[in-house]
């Protein structure tokens, strides 16, 4: 049976497993065997969607040497021979494929975000030149299959009924590690609405009650932006505001909360996959360019719909 | 200390999105016909190396790859304080993937000799963020990515300190070198103007090609046969028709938002 690997991200194992959905397209369901790659950290939260999971123990201070961790992978892969390697497009998943990559001397694509596997053949699907162009890649070497994938594409949604083994490594490491941490800063919260995925953005229609927007935001793993309206109120601040005057933004879903959306708004809109907007009038001009619109209160919107979605988490993954 | 450091920057120059021509064909980029810009992280990147030249006396070498007339380009940069170029040209080398594109470089890098090695992380067209890591583990040297500073008052005869990026999380690391730093276009590093004086100032002895007569790859090893993955096809990201759906506040409207969302993946 084929054997695939996925790199748990060590800032996000859980997230990292949902990319089980890359190999169910490649060989469908059961058509391999699933392994996981973890550098530390607590496995529960994936037990059972792996039939291995291979935890190295690294010495502190060695976290961020990518090569060290890099030469683990390639000594399971030396006695395993796995057909496909996935690995998040994550800060640390885009050094360790390049490198993993040349230590396998195979090709590697950036960055997927669709996968097909047909007639034995993986197609792997590619944002390029700046998202305009999506660009279909093949790897040539017929023995693997490496890539690295966006988290955000692919959503894992089979139940966990496999009998995970766990198997633990403890690598001899000797001398001064040749990459160390000196200090690590707290997770700062210096997003940039330009990197968001998903954008919930408040208008006019919210105003005062604009903090309300967290609420949604938290459970969608969202950014919160703002129409310009509420920032010459004082209500936001300007680095979040979206539009000609503000900034150009392109997530994959924006949730207009009471905007009304002005040219200059819709200006800042670029890429923008889907729009769903919420309005108390139907005819806002952002409502035509939604593929939903709700009409009615955005406030009222906002808890029914973070109630819901937090209820439905609860029975899942 | 050695005498002085040599410090190599990779550059590359890359089409202004709003105007490159794409081969629909042969699937590669023109680039003979494309508005080309210094690819932004790399501007960061020298600039960077440039900073540290200026701390410790290093002398600094840019390496690109790409067509002749990346040249006039690379003459700039010397104009801003680079000691030399080398421009890696052959059109045997066109269409090469991230992998050969690595090698070619790696093996440009080890006739020009190195200690420290900055690259941009990301570049604008490609996007991959392979190259610096690729290069890298060919060397057979550490690699950090997303570096927006490197503390050249922490620079010693074996390490570097960097700081970086991580995950929305600032790491201060410090590193053995020989290494490569990827600086990331979010770091504050800019390059220096050229100076009034040198404005015309005629640097093209500073200036080397290389072609593969020096590199000496097989046929096989470069371009688009060297290259171990392979662009099928690509297509202009589509926009479908939007087909507004109007659903009231109520337990059905957000049933179908919440399908909606289950269904793009968005929860």
């Amino acid at each position: 049976m084929r054997k695939a690997l996925i790199y748990l991200d060590s800032q996000d194992r859980k997230q990292s497993a949902q990319l089980l959905e890359v190999i169910r397209r490649i060989y469908g369901d059961g058509g391999a065997k699933t392994y996981a790659a973890a550098f530390g950290g607590n496995l529960e939260a994936i037990k059972g969607f792996f039939d291995e999971v291979h935890q190295f123990q690294m010495p502190d201070g060695c976290a961020y040497d990518m090569r060290l961790k890099a030469s683990y992978i390639k000594q399971l892969h030396d006695k395993e021979s796995f057909s496909c390697i996935v690995i998040p497009a994550t800060f640390e998943g885009r050094m360790m494929a390049p490198i993993l990559a040349v230590k396998l001397q195979t090709g590697l694509v950036a960055d997927v975000t669709e996968v097909t596997g047909e007639d034995g053949s993986v197609r792997m699907v590619r944002p390029a030149f700046d998202g305009k162009l999506m660009a279909v890649i093949e790897n040539e070497d017929s023995d693997i299959v490496m890539m690295s994938a966006r988290l955000s594409a692919f959503q894992y949604k089979q139940a966990r009924i496999r009998d995970t083994k766990i198997v633990y490594h403890t690598p001899d490491i000797e001398g001064e590690p040749p990459i160390k941490v000196i200090a690590e800063g707290r997770k700062q919260s210096t997003e940039d609405i330009r990197d968001a995925e998903i954008l919930v953005s408040g208008g006019g229609g919210v105003m005062e009650r604009f903090p309300s927007l967290h609420q949604l935001a938290e459970p969608l793993h969202a950014m919160v932006a703002s129409s310009r309206r509420l920032v010459d109120s004082g209500i936001t601040p300007r680095s979040i505001q979206v539009g000609q005057s503000g900034k150009t933004v392109s997530p994959r879903l924006y949730i207009a909360l009471g905007i009304y959306g002005s040219l200059q708004h819709i200006e800042g809109l670029d890429h923008v996959e889907d729009i769903i907007s919420v309005n108390i009038n139907r005819n806002a001009p952002i409502c035509s360019l939604s593929s939903i619109v709700v009409e009615g209160d955005a406030i009222e919107f906002i808890e029914k719909l973070s109630t819901k979605i937090k209820k439905e988490k609860e029975k899942q993954l | 200390m050695k005498e002085s450091l040599k410090l190599v920057c990779l550059v590359k120059m890359v089409p202004d999105m709003e105007h490159f021509t794409y081969d629909y064909e042969k699937n590669i980029l023109v680039r003979e016909h494309a508005k080309s810009v210094l690819n932004p992280a790399d501007a960061c990147a020298l600039a960077a190396a440039l900073k540290l030249k200026k701390s410790c006396g290093a002398e600094v070498a840019v390496i690109s790859m790409g067509p002749g007339s990346v040249s006039k380009y690379l003459e700039d940069l010397i104009r801003r304080g680079a000691d030399e170029a080398v421009l890696i040209t052959d059109s045997m080398y066109r269409g090469s993937d991230t992998y050969a594109t690595a090698r070619i470089l790696a093996r440009t890098i080890e006739r020009c000799g190195y200690d420290i090695i900055f690259a941009g992380t990301h570049s604008m067209d490609g996007d991959t963020a392979h190259i610096p890591c690729q290069t890298a583990e060919l060397l057979g040297v550490n690699v950090m990515s997303n570096v927006r500073k490197v503390r050249e008052d922490k620079l010693s005869d074996t390490h570097i300190q960097v700081e970086v990026a991580a995950d929305g999380q600032n790491v201060e690391l410090e590193m053995r070198w020989p290494a490569v730093l990827a600086v990331s276009s979010e770091s504050k590093y800019k390059l220096p103007f050229v100076r009034y004086e040198d404005l015309n100032k005629d640097v093209s002895d500073h200036i080397t090609v290389i072609t593969n007569s020096e590199l000496e790859f097989r046929e096989d090893e470069a371009g688009l046969s060297g290259s171990k993955t392979k662009v099928i096809k690509t297509y202009p990201k589509k926009y479908a028709a939007r087909q507004k759906v109007i659903v009231g506040n109520d337990d059905d409207g957000i049933e179908y938002v919440y399908q909606f969302l289950k269904e793009k993946g968005y929860v």
